[in-house]
């Protein structure tokens, strides 16, 4: 899933490690979700959503729609 | 909340992820250039005579893994290309050094061994030694990882590494050597002590629990330690094993119950479950951007 994280990071003007250290996960998660190697698990999606006070759907970027 | 407009512009920045069959090529072209490395290591092992095409089996196996390892290249970003590339050749180098150096010690230290295997037909037991040093050489890079932050490569989009960090993920990194020590020692230990027959090895026995329990404790420490993206690279390639020894072991089982002359060894058996977890880890591990 694509994601914006990077942007964001790069807004508040935070290196990877910073974010990491907030967020409480390693250095390596946080460019994993930046290369969309890896998706976060749901705690820390929303984790992210409330430091950069943004919607969880702001961040990641998800293609699907439902059927009409 | 803030709002953003650019969705469109932010999909499209996004990196593109390669195509998976170029990633199954390249994994399946490095499958036949480490065999082909791997068969000329085994023959000169055991004391083959060298023919001119094991000499081009060489070239062409070393040639595929500089070409693979350029073609990864690709991924850097073009500022820092060169500088990656002689990082890349420095580690290169000394991982060749480290390699030959390595043989060198097997062979001198194990030689004598290594031939009474080969005499008595015990070629798992020969491949379950290669596998070992194989585990080894993993843990020993691990070492010299944890043991200078100049030797941590650093990935595309990657920043590098604070003083902080690396102090934070140097304990990781060695729980992570002394754990793949220990699939090593569990290797070793099964491949030289399973050739005495008769009388029940109770030393090989103990040493193969210690270093059992040593590579889960290890496993366990990291679990606890480490954060969601080792879990998940973990749960990953834990069921992806488990599907494809699950498979193999059936079809296996099936052909040596079925008359089919195929031999259903223990030692076959642990070094092809050793050999898939190794190359699932470690591709799961790349693919998920943990390594």
């Amino acid at each position: 899933m694509e994601n914006r994280l990077k942007e964001l990071r790069m807004a508040a003007a935070w290196s990877q490690g910073e974010l990491a250290l907030q967020l409480g996960v390693s250095r390596q998660t946080i460019n994993a979700v930046e290369t969309d190697k890896y998706d976060p698990s749901l705690p820390l999606a929303l984790r992210m959503a409330k430091l950069f006070d943004v919607p969880v759907d702001q961040i990641f970027i998800d293609q699907w729609e439902p059927k009409s | 909340m803030k709002e953003f407009d650019d969705m469109d512009q932010a999909i499209e920045t996004a990196t593109p992820p390669r195509a998976a069959i170029s990633k199954l090529a390249d994994f399946i072209l490095l499958l036949l250039a480490c065999g082909g490395l791997g068969y000329c290591a085994g023959k000169f092992i055991a004391g083959g005579d060298f023919a001119v095409s094991d000499g081009l089996i060489i070239v062409a196996g070393t040639g595929i893994i500089f070409a693979l390892i350029q073609r990864r290249m690709k991924d850097f970003p073009v500022a820092t290309r060169s500088q990656d590339a002689r990082r890349q050749l420095s580690q290169m180098a000394i991982g060749a050094v480290t390699g030959v150096a390595g043989m060198g010690l097997v062979l001198l230290l194990l030689g004598d061994r290594l031939e009474q295997l080969t005499d008595q037909r015990l070629y798992w037991n020969l491949a379950a030694v290669f596998l070992s040093i194989m585990y080894i050489l993993c843990a020993a890079i691990i070492a010299m990882l944890a043991a200078n932050k100049k030797m941590m490569t650093v990935k595309p989009g990657e920043e590098p590494l604070s003083d902080e960090e690396f102090a934070d993920t140097r304990p990781l990194l060695f729980w992570a050597a002394i754990g793949m020590l220990a699939y090593g020692l569990i290797l070793g230990i099964t491949a030289f002590s399973s050739s005495n027959e008769g009388e029940p090895n109770w030393f090989a026995l103990a040493a193969l629990i210690a270093a059992l329990a040593g590579q889960w404790s290890c496993s366990y420490i990291l679990w606890r330690r480490y954060d969601e993206l080792y879990r998940e690279v973990t749960r990953t390639a834990c069921a992806v094993s488990f599907v494809i020894i699950e498979v193999m072991i059936i079809v296996w089982a099936g052909l040596a119950l079925f008359g089919f002359s195929v031999r259903f060894e223990p030692m076959a058996v642990l070094v092809v479950m050793m050999t898939i977890s190794l190359v699932t880890t470690l591709t799961v591990s790349v693919r998920r951007g943990l390594n």
